[in-house]
């Protein structure tokens, strides 16, 4: 049995950087768009303010925390309107399964990358919640780090929150 | 005998998410790949590529995705390889993941090549143009 100890997680600006990575070459990929991150800050609670949530769980030796990447309606009926051609007025299927490979190609990109660097976070299958300004379920909440990003097409975060035992801030 | 237009072949693009096989639709597309068929499933996927072989119009290349309910990429890749008439048709898989153990599985079962999403058209195209080059030296 592998007795392997990765390293843990820190919301510092290298996995800011990281983050970044995953969403840009996500977006530039997928929709042609360049987003540009405001801002980052750390909150204390982890509530994703969008109207459709995708969530995976990220995972070593065992659940340490997640990666959400929340949007606002108006912001996810744009982006993926240009790409299907046709305007969403509804939060259907197209859009949910839109949503959650999003959050899936950029959780990839981040997990690549940490992993080259000695984290063992392994592969997740995202979920994605619909609804105004949902909060993570998570018993105790950790420490969040939250990414506002613009686009063209509209504004969107990313939430990266870790479970208490896992938090170590930036000195 | 069936002939391969390699201009811009018949190419089937097999993933259960449709944004994927729209991205997918779409970076072809800009390449100039316009013969394009879809498939949101394994068994789909099957069905269509032994269709288009009977008809005399097989398809010349399959982008499939790894991960998917029910029969997934790696078993795709496997009926193929195992089915003569698709043994040597060019797969190429389309995963999230990157890691190094993955793309030795994929291409120890037989994958043709590999991409990661996010697929940059630049890779897309490079890939592409490999393999039809494979497939035109197979063809002279």
């Amino acid at each position: 049995m592998s007795d392997k100890k990765h390293q843990v997680l820190e919301l510092n600006d290298a996995l800011v950087k990281e983050i970044n990575f995953g969403v840009y070459s996500t977006f530039a990929s997928m929709f042609g768009l360049k987003p540009s991150p405001d801002k980052h800050f750390i909150e204390q609670e982890c509530i994703a303010k969008g109207d459709v949530s995708g969530i995976v769980g990220l995972t070593q030796e065992r659940v340490e925390g997640a990666l959400i990447v929340s949007f606002p309606q108006d912001t996810i009926f744009q982006i993926l309107g240009k790409m299907y051609k046709k305007q969403f007025t509804e939060i259907d299927k197209s859009v949910k399964a839109g949503v959650g490979e999003l959050t899936n190609i950029i959780f990839g990109v981040v997990k690549t990358n940490l992993n080259k660097n000695g984290f063992g976070f392994k592969m997740a299958i995202p979920n994605v919640i619909i609804g105004d300004q949902h909060t993570v379920a998570i018993t105790n909440p950790g420490t969040t780090l939250v990414i506002p990003f613009q686009t063209e097409s509209g504004s969107f975060s990313v939430l990266l929150t870790l479970y208490p035992e896992m938090v170590q801030l930036a000195s | 005998m069936s002939v391969v237009n390699l201009k811009n072949p018949k190419i089937l693009l097999v993933d259960d998410f449709e944004i994927v096989r729209l991205m997918l639709r779409n970076a072809l597309g800009d390449l100039g790949f316009t013969d394009i068929e879809e498939a949101e499933d394994g068994k789909t996927a099957m069905l269509k590529l032994v269709e288009a072989h009977g008809a005399g119009k097989p398809f010349a290349l399959v982008f499939c995705d790894w991960n998917m309910p029910e029969m997934t990429g790696i078993e795709v890749l496997e009926a193929c390889r195992t089915t003569p008439e698709f043994a040597t048709l060019p797969i190429v898989m389309v995963t999230a993941e990157a890691e190094q153990e993955s793309v030795v599985r994929a291409i120890r079962a037989g994958a043709t090549d590999y991409v990661v999403k996010p697929i940059a058209p630049d890779v897309l195209e490079r890939k592409v143009n490999k393999i039809l080059a494979k497939l035109a030296g197979r063809a002279a």
